[in-house]
């Protein structure tokens, strides 16, 4: 079954420094596992829209089916949602959110 | 189920770069009345069955996700519509360039969602009942589920097909 996103809030010890700080902390762009989409299907569309290579997309593809998600990209704010909007217009279950590890 | 299930490609590659696309004509016809009431139904943001169609950008952060939508959920609307109405043309002119075969295969994922979503799929496992009668008010959308899967299967391998290896 897919999973709901479960997202784990930044810490934000004084809104102040967070604000400053966070917008220079990369985003990373993840992929929810979905039953509708195809495996194959989301092989090729995060060939399409990244240029990964076949077996790096099989394996972020096999990450979101057997693990619930996979980060694939990672950036600035504007890089990350134009990420997100790519995948999503092929119709992934795509998120962003601070890159926190 | 299975219904309209055919064995020979529905893309196929030409020499000049085109492609031939060959589907059932009732699949066809199936297909443009799902594309007509699904490019309705975009009509309305806010209508449930399309929800797996502009999924939240940013699950922990409301303000952020009301600029995203502000900015991305026209655009994105209006990027699916004009994918489904590439697909009418395709099976029209039953051919389609390469460009074209990927705004197709867009739209044949947009059906697949719109409805996997009106049958409540929630894991892979899910199907319709080995005995689901032919006059079941679901058949018509399972069949349309099963259509979009195994069409786009074919449209996949062909544009697999385009990809570069690795440099």
């Amino acid at each position: 079954m897919s999973p709901t996103p479960v997202l784990v809030p930044a810490e934000t010890s004084s809104p102040d420094v967070d604000e400053l700080v966070g917008e220079d902390r990369p985003w990373v762009v993840l992929v929810w596992n979905d039953p509708i989409n195809t495996m194959d299907y989301v092989t090729l569309v995060f060939q399409k829209v990244f240029g990964y290579s076949k077996s790096k997309a099989e394996s972020l593809m096999l990450d979101v089916h057997n693990k619930g998600r996979a980060a694939v990209s990672t950036g600035p704010r504007e890089k990350a949602e134009i990420d997100v909007f790519k995948l999503q217009e092929h119709g992934l279950w795509a998120t962003m959110q601070h890159d926190d590890s | 189920m299975g219904l309209f299930r055919q064995q020979n490609p529905v893309v196929r590659r030409r020499s000049d770069g085109t492609y031939d696309v060959v589907l059932d004509a009732r699949a066809i016809h199936l297909l443009d009345d799902a594309l007509g009431a699904i490019s309705r139904l975009l009509e309305d943001p806010d209508e449930p069955m399309l929800a797996r169609l502009s999924p939240v950008a940013y699950p922990d952060d409301p303000e952020r996700e009301a600029g995203y939508r502000l900015l991305a959920g026209e655009e994105l609307r209006t990027s699916q519509q004009e994918a489904m109405s590439v697909l009418r043309e395709v099976f029209a002119g039953a051919t389609a360039t390469e460009e074209q075969l990927w705004a197709a295969i867009r739209a044949l994922n947009t059906v697949r969602l719109v409805t996997g979503t009106m049958l409540g799929i929630e894991t892979e496992d899910d199907g319709p009942r080995p005995d689901l009668a032919p006059d079941d008010p679901t058949y018509g959308i399972w069949a349309l589920y099963d259509l979009t899967g195994w069409t786009q299967h074919f449209v996949v391998d062909a544009l697999s097909g385009t990809m570069r290896p690795p440099g």
